[in-house]
């Protein structure tokens, strides 16, 4: 029994000696590719650690400066936090001043709407007093047109009033002269005298006849003069109508104007036709 | 005292062989050893 075991004891030494010099034998053949991959490996580890030093050096200096960023944004946010707190403020304080510029616009609004009303009531009543006005001065315009033709007829007053005063003048004049006469061939002044018995004196005044027309009875005619109440013609006088040296007929005066007088042919005393442009006379 | 079998076996011979591979396998090691800066004991 002994004897088997040592035999296998040797086979199996036998057997893990040629294992041991065959691994020994591949150690010896592949560790110089080995060392070489190793080589590789450590230069390759030493580069990425260079590489991983710089990268952290790197980064540290990014992360330095990225603090040194956040620094400066936490001051610059912190400065702009301020001044937002202070815009907000001068936002509140701008917006109180909003309000009170707001109310006062509405007060002035209602006053310039009241201010409006009252400026439309004095739109009306200028209105209405333009219209007042120019009443008024069309009333002036009359009233002065009246007055021009008073002030005419007082200046034709006061022409008639000197001339009347003239002729009173002349007539107390002349009836001093009478007087003075009457005196001298001795005669009573207060003598009646009947109208009749002194002829009335008629001063010559000429004229021609304008228009003449018969009524519609046919048996008058009717004639118009051109001389009338300014030329001491009085209704009832007796002219005569000529032409040239011909004797046409006697009128009698029926209508007296300033200008013009209205005649009646006397028939009895009619020598021709009256036509237009014949002389009229008061005295031949 | 008995007389024993002098006489060498196939085993010995195994026991020969097994004893060369062995310095050889040193050999190898010491070789490998001596590559990365081994300078013995």
């Amino acid at each position: 029994m002994n004897n088997v075991v040592g035999k296998m004891l040797i086979v199996m030494q036998l057997v893990f000696s040629i294992l041991f010099m065959c691994f020994a034998g591949a150690v010896y053949t592949f560790q110089g590719q080995w060392k070489k991959q190793a080589s590789s490996l450590q230069a390759k580890l030493d580069v990425a650690e260079t590489q991983t030093r710089d990268a952290k050096a790197a980064h540290d200096r990014d992360i330095k400066v990225l603090t040194d960023r956040a620094k400066e944004a936490e001051a610059e946010r912190d400065n702009a936090q301020a001044k937002l707190e202070d815009a907000e403020t001068r936002a509140r304080t701008i917006q109180e001043q909003l309000d009170a510029v707001m109310l006062e616009r509405d007060k002035a609004i209602a006053d310039a709407q009241v201010a409006t009303t009252e400026a439309s009531a004095r739109v009306v009543e200028a209105t209405a007093l333009n219209k007042e006005v120019q009443s008024l001065r069309s009333r002036i315009a009359e009233l002065r047109q009246e007055l021009q033709v008073m002030e005419d007829k007082l200046l034709d007053g006061q022409g008639r009033l000197a001339d009347a005063r003239e002729m009173e003048e002349q007539l107390l004049v002349e009836v001093a002269n009478l007087k003075d006469l009457l005196r001298l061939n001795d005669i009573d002044p207060r003598t009646v005298v009947s109208p009749g018995d002194v002829p009335q004196q008629i001063e010559k005044v000429d004229g021609f006849v304008d228009e003449t027309l018969r009524n519609q009875a046919r048996n008058q005619e009717l004639v118009k003069i051109t001389i009338g109440s300014d030329d001491k013609i009085y209704e009832g006088m007796t002219l005569t109508v000529y032409r040239e040296d011909s004797y046409i007929c006697q009128v009698r005066v029926m209508k007296v104007y300033p200008d013009i007088a209205i005649c009646v042919v006397n028939e009895k005393t009619r020598n021709g036709l009256v036509q237009v442009g014949d002389n009229v006379t008061t005295k031949l | 005292m008995s007389q024993q079998n002098s006489d060498p076996t196939v085993y010995d011979g195994l026991m020969f062989v097994s004893l060369g591979a062995v310095i050889i396998g040193i050999v190898f090691l010491v070789l490998t050893l001596s590559q990365y800066g081994w300078s013995g004991p």
